[in-house]
């Protein structure tokens, strides 16, 4: 996986659950989960803008690039 | 809705197909079997009987058994085939006359039951008459076991191209069931759609094969420089739908690779 998603660690972060994030961003718990366990082929800008609003953070803090498979 | 629909009654109609294929060709074979052990009448039973006539249809050749009394009481029997799909390599004008006996049309009657599998032929000829032999079909002399043995491969036959409409129906079944239900681009859909295709590609080659097994007669069935030379008979249609059809199964796994892709873009 090239992008990894550090949703966890922002949400660990931000002492938040992924259930109250899927309330406040309002995307399922399931696509949540896609997400979270680096399994989403991609995202759309609208999701990562509402993810970086309820999460008070940049994409930069949500996604990382890494070089090893 | 109306796509929906659509799907429902395709549906139904291909288990319909099904069920009548599927019936059909065990019913077939059955029949097959019965009359394998000896498909020719009994000629003690035919005392009296001045003559009597039965063909039997296979890889659309036709082949006949005639049963004739003569005059002295004694009686004759003559099997032959004859090939309706034939090239010749002379004109019509130029085609060498021969002698034919032609069926009386009028004093004839026929009947036939299991949906014409078995025919009835009730036949009066009038006197032999001289035709240009483009215009007839010529008989094949052959000898009683390959007539036995053509009447038994024919019922194999029934099995064997029973076998591959069922496999293409079903596979189409399965397919449509998955569009009915509203899931179109999913693995299992391009499967079934891919397998529909592989039945018709690999069809012709094996019922070329198949053909080639039940063959008795040779390619030449006359010498000189009058000849019948039996066309090759190879389902080039099934292929190029096969084909057709695969093309459509490739296209349609890229319409499941986006699918995936979309279903896992949050």
């Amino acid at each position: 996986m090239a992008i990894i998603v550090n949703l966890d660690v922002m949400l660990a972060r931000r002492k938040m659950s992924l259930t109250e994030l899927s309330e406040k961003v309002g995307i399922t718990m399931a696509n949540l989960s896609i997400l979270k366990s680096n399994k989403a082929k991609a995202i759309r800008f609208t999701t990562l803008e509402a993810i970086c609003e309820a999460l008070d953070c940049q994409p930069g803090d949500l996604l990382e690039f890494s070089k090893e498979e | 809705m109306k796509q929906n629909i659509f799907f429902r009654v395709f549906h139904w109609f291909l288990n319909i197909t099904l069920f009548f294929i599927a019936f059909g060709t065990i019913g077939l074979v059955i029949f097959g079997f019965m009359t394998s052990g000896n498909p020719l009448p009994d000629t003690e039973k035919l005392k009296g009987v001045t003559s009597l006539n039965f063909k039997t249809t296979h890889d659309n050749k036709h082949f006949f058994y005639e049963y004739r009394t003569k005059d002295d009481g004694s009686y004759e029997e003559h099997f032959y085939y004859v090939n309706p799909r034939k090239l010749y390599s002379f004109e019509a004008s130029d085609s060498l006359m021969a002698s034919f006996k032609v069926r009386d049309e009028e004093q004839s009657s026929d009947r036939s039951i299991l949906g014409g599998l078995i025919q009835f032929h009730e036949s009066v000829y009038k006197e032999n008459i001289e035709l240009p032999l483009r215009l007839g079909h010529p008989g094949y002399p052959i000898t009683r076991e390959q007539f036995v043995s053509s009447f038994r491969f024919l019922f194999w036959s029934y099995l064997f191209h029973g076998t591959f409409l069922f496999a293409f129906f079903w596979f189409l079944r399965k397919f449509v069931l998955g569009l009915r239900e509203n899931n179109f681009f999913t693995d299992k859909n391009f499967s079934y759609l891919r397998n529909t295709a592989y039945v018709l590609i690999v069809y012709p080659f094996a019922a070329a094969f198949w053909n080639h097994l039940g063959k008795i007669e040779p390619q030449v069935a006359y010498g000189g420089n009058i000849f019948a030379i039996s066309t090759p008979e190879f389902g080039f249609s099934f292929l190029v739908f096969g084909i057709i059809l695969l093309i459509v199964a490739v296209v349609f796994q890229q319409g499941v690779e986006l699918q995936k892709e979309q279903e896992l873009t949050i």
